[in-house]
Order: C-alpha cells, then sequence, then structure tokens
C-alpha cells in the first residue's frame, strides 16, 4: 500500500517545520528591535541574540522556507495532489464538520481524507505563508519591488502585514500541534508515511 | 514426576498462534509509543543543544557565507532608477528614531582638540579643518 503521504511531502514538511521555527523565533527578535505594538517578545524565545544577529538568520533560513515553498507546490500541482487533497471545500461543509468536531464525533477513520476543517485550514497556511514571503520581499527590498509595496499600502503597512500573517501562522501552528497530540498517529505518518 | 502439557502439539499451535494475534497490537503500539518518545526526545534535544547556537563557528560560517550570497542577490536585484518614495515633511516621526544599538542618550560625543602642540607625532596639525568631524 502506498504511504499515506508521499516522501516528497514528508521531507518538505520536516524543511517547512525548520524554516518557520528559524524564520518565527528570528523575526521576534528584529520585531524587538523596532517594536510595532506596545510589547516585545520574550528574549529567551527569540534567535539571533542581537538585531544583525537575527537578521543573518532571517535572511539565511528565508531561501530555505521559499525554495522548499515552491517546491512543494510545484510537486502538489504536478501530481494533482493538491487538488485531490484540499478541494472540494464548501463553506457548508466546514460549518458541519467544524460543528462535528465540537461535538467531539469527527471521524477520523481513514487519515488519507482531510475533513473540510482540515482543507479549509491547509489550504489557508499555504496563502498566509505566500503572503509572509511577499509582504517579506517588500520588508527585504521595498525600493526594488515598488509595485508590491504599493499593493501592500506602503512599507508600513507591509510590516503590519508581515506581523498579522506572522500571528495567523503562529496560531496556525499551536492549534495545528494541539491536533497531533490529540492523534498521536499523525505525526507518525508525517515521519515514517504509514 | 514430569509435568505434561494437557493439551496436544495440533492444539499448543493454536493457542500459540491466538496468543500471538491477541498480542501483536499491543506490541505494534508500544513500537508507535517508543516511535514517538524517541522522536520527541530527539526534538527535545535539538532544542536544547539550540542554546547559543549563533556563537557556534561553524553556524557563523555558515550564516556569513548565505550573508555573501544575499549580497549577491541584492547586487544583482540592484536597479539603480529606482527611487524610494518620497513623503510630506508633515509626516516625519517626532523626536527623530534614533537608529542604533545604544540609546541617543549614550551616542558618544566628540570633542574636537586642535592644539598643534598636544597633537602626537605623525597627526595632522594644520588647523581644525584637518581633523574628521563626528557625531551629532
Amino acid at each position: 500500500m502506498s504511504p499515506i503521504h508521499p516522501a516528497w511531502v514528508r521531507a518538505s514538511h520536516g524543511l517547512n517545520a525548520v524554516a518557520v521555527l528559524v524564520m518565527v523565533a528570528s523575526g521576534w527578535r528584529i520585531y524587538n528591535a523596532s517594536p510595532l505594538f506596545g510589547f516585545a517578545f520574550p528574549e529567551a524565545i527569540t534567535l539571533g541574540g542581537w538585531l544583525a544577529g537575527a537578521l543573518q538568520w532571517h535572511f539565511a533560513a528565508m531561501w530555505l522556507l521559499a525554495a522548499n515553498g515552491l517546491a512543494y507546490l510545484a510537486l502538489n500541482l504536478a501530481t494533482g495532489r493538491l487538488f485531490r487533497r484540499f478541494l472540494p471545500l464548501s463553506p457548508r461543509g466546514v460549518l458541519r464538520d467544524m460543528a462535528a468536531a465540537l461535538r467531539g464525533r469527527l471521524a477520523h477513520d481513514d487519515p488519507r481524507r482531510y475533513n473540510q476543517v482540515q482543507r479549509l485550514a491547509y489550504l489557508f497556511v499555504m496563502l498566509d505563508v505566500a503572503l509572509l514571503v511577499v509582504s517579506g520581499l517588500v520588508l527585504w527590498k521595498s525600493v526594488q519591488f515598488d509595485m508590491l509595496r504599493e499593493l501592500m499600502g506602503g512599507y508600513e503597512a507591509a510590516r503590519r502585514v508581515h506581523f498579522a500573517a506572522m500571528a495567523a501562522l503562529v496560531g496556525f501552528v499551536a492549534v495545528h500541534l494541539v491536533m497531533v497530540a490529540l492523534v498521536p498517529r499523525t505525526l507518525r505518518t508525517m515521519i515514517r508515511g504509514s | 514426576m514430569e509435568k505434561r502439557s494437557r493439551l496436544s502439539t495440533s492444539d499448543a499451535q493454536l493457542a500459540l498462534r491466538d496468543a500471538r494475534r491477541l498480542l501483536a497490537p499491543r506490541i505494534a503500539q508500544h513500537d508507535r509509543r517508543a516511535f514517538l518518545t524517541r522522536t520527541l526526545s530527539l526534538g527535545g534535544l535539538a532544542l536544547l543543544s539550540g542554546c547559543e547556537i549563533t556563537s557556534q563557528a561553524g553556524v557563523e560560517q555558515a550564516l556569513s557565507a548565505v550573508s555573501r550570497f544575499n549580497d549577491q542577490v541584492q547586487g544583482w536585484l540592484f536597479d539603480p532608477n529606482a527611487l524610494a518614495p518620497t513623503y510630506p515633511a508633515s509626516m516625519i516621526t517626532r523626536p527623530f528614531p534614533f537608529n542604533a544599538y545604544y540609546g541617543v542618550d549614550d551616542a558618544p560625543r566628540w570633542t574636537k582638540r586642535t592644539t598643534g602642540s598636544r597633537s602626537p607625532a605623525g597627526w595632522p596639525t594644520a588647523g581644525r579643518g584637518a581633523w574628521p568631524t563626528c557625531g551629532p
């Protein structure tokens, strides 16, 4: 029987997890150097030590995040997995599965089939990471990517977009980890494939 | 006195097969659990050893290598005709944000000493204009 997650999905999931961990931890340190809001992230959970160190980490892991993300999207499209696993998706289906999940009646019998809430969450996080990359390009080279900058509503707005997309990603990861803890076999299938 | 099994050989084999069938899922379960604990502790170890990773020589080298690569990419992206947007003077933040790793109050203040007689040998003595000016 073929694995639940093909090897390329598992490899790209692992690389993405590392990239996201480094990007978020170093991003928090960069944020601390010039906070947008009235708080800073505790230094202990940031990466890089100081602004320049955090920037080095951030600008190194961005290549991993972007290259791995592009390879994932390309393979997902080429193999048709994107359409098989994540579509169709309907608002009614999401509400139905959400209600079933809240009543503790959502079946997890077939790990090859994502329920509507999972489909929504995974498609959302793909778009969210894409938004992080695009807003990040504006923050990295705001003069050279002037069209993107104007689309974001200027440099300051791009900072807010980047922050909001980070918060959404961290929220997704938190829920994702709780779900994995509730259904531990999903961790095994994502590492070993079956 | 020899204690003999009351089961015949074929019965014993059947009983053994049944027992294996009953135990197999538990063993698989145990395997999974062991797999999970091992993976989780490996992850924890990786995080623990992650303290102060930036200061390790290998990591620093790798980061500098990527940084040099980034310099190339930035050079390649650079368009000399692209201009930064201009903003009206009313948008200037006051007080102007001081951009350094030390606070504005800790900024070094330089004083110029231009009396020729106190200059060490080899330093310019041609008057005030010869000295570089630094600081605010």
